[in-house]
């Protein structure tokens, strides 16, 4: 039995290589925040995996929102405690 | 049944035809481009297929800018030398957001994901829309002939995805690929008695098979050959 749709990672780097021209015409420190944006959507990819969603690029925004609202709550946390 | 009117709306084609009609019988298109102003008449039209085509009937509205789509129920093959994972995405995207739509998957390359993004683009209820794809796989040829045995005849649109794909598989012998391909056409013929039944087959990779190919081509009611796009040259930009 073959696989229904491809992987998640596969996916995953069609998105990001879909950006490609994109993250090209942005500054240098620009791409290093966009490349940082995608490392954060990776490290859900298993999540990704399993919300079997019709379109994953959705979920790999989520991701990126997810990472974001964490780092928000721990600098607010770090402002909090000073 | 009585002729359903066929809007054939792309520019190329600026054509209005009635359901039913096909342009290898009597019943030839109109001609309707305006004369030049020599008052020569227009040039025969050498490509009368292509173009974007809707089709009412059973009220599967559809269109595609590479294929048109089947004015009447029959069997309908396109070939491809280049893949038909594109074609088969676009073409399902349109026909459900009009009604069910049954894809007979032989080769296992129906792109889910390229359809789910063509349905976002073409409605806004897509999950109503997705609902109403039915995919069915075959992974041999045997199954493939099950699978479309197994398939009840229904007014709506099937699209048999790379057929031969799976006869072309050598511990199958070439006697039998006939025979299961024969059978295959048998039932395709029986689903498109009441529904228009689309093959998209890619090229043979074996030339021992591909016989089978022209087999399928000569029981076809309208036979379509998509061309590899021809590659433009660019100018490389600076930056």
């Amino acid at each position: 039995m073959g696989r229904t749709v491809q992987s998640i990672t596969q996916t995953f780097l069609e998105e990001e290589q879909a950006f490609a021209r994109f993250r090209r015409a942005l500054r240098r420190s620009d791409q290093l925040v966009l490349d940082d944006l995608f490392a954060s959507a990776r490290q859900h990819l298993a999540a990704a995996a399993y919300a079997s969603h019709a379109l994953p690029f959705e979920v790999f925004l989520l991701s990126m929102l997810l990472e974001e609202h964490k780092e928000v709550m721990r600098l607010r946390q770090l402002l909090e405690k000073k | 049944m009585g002729f359903q009117r066929l809007e054939v709306t792309h520019p190329w084609v600026e054509q209005s035809v009635q359901f039913g009609q096909t342009e290898t019988d009597e019943c030839r298109l109109p001609d309707r481009r305006l004369p030049s102003p020599t008052g020569n008449p227009p040039p025969p039209r050498k490509t009368p297929h292509r173009g974007v085509y809707f089709l009412t009937a059973w009220g599967y509205p559809a269109c595609m800018e590479t294929l048109p789509i089947p004015r009447t129920a029959g069997l309908i093959v396109a070939t491809s030398t280049h893949g038909l994972r594109e074609q088969a995405a676009q073409l399902a995207s349109e026909l459900v957001l009009h009604g069910p739509v049954t894809v007979l998957d032989g080769g296992n390359c129906f792109p889910f994901y390229r359809f789910a993004r063509l349905v976002r683009a073409g409605t806004d209820e897509s999950a109503a829309a997705t609902g109403r794809l039915f995919v069915r796989r075959a992974f041999t040829c045997y199954q493939m002939l099950a699978l479309l045995e197994s398939t009840p005849s229904l007014p709506q649109p099937y699209l048999v995805l790379d057929l031969l794909s799976t006869f072309e598989d050598e511990q199958v012998p070439a006697w039998e690929a006939s025979r299961l391909t024969d059978a295959c056409l048998a039932q395709a013929k029986r689903l498109c008695l009441h529904a228009p039944v689309i093959l998209l087959l890619a090229s043979p990779r074996h030339s021992e098979r591909a016989h089978l190919l022209e087999r399928i081509c000569l029981q076809a009611d309208q036979t379509f050959a998509l061309e590899e796009p021809v590659p433009t040259l660019l100018q490389p930009s600076l930056f």
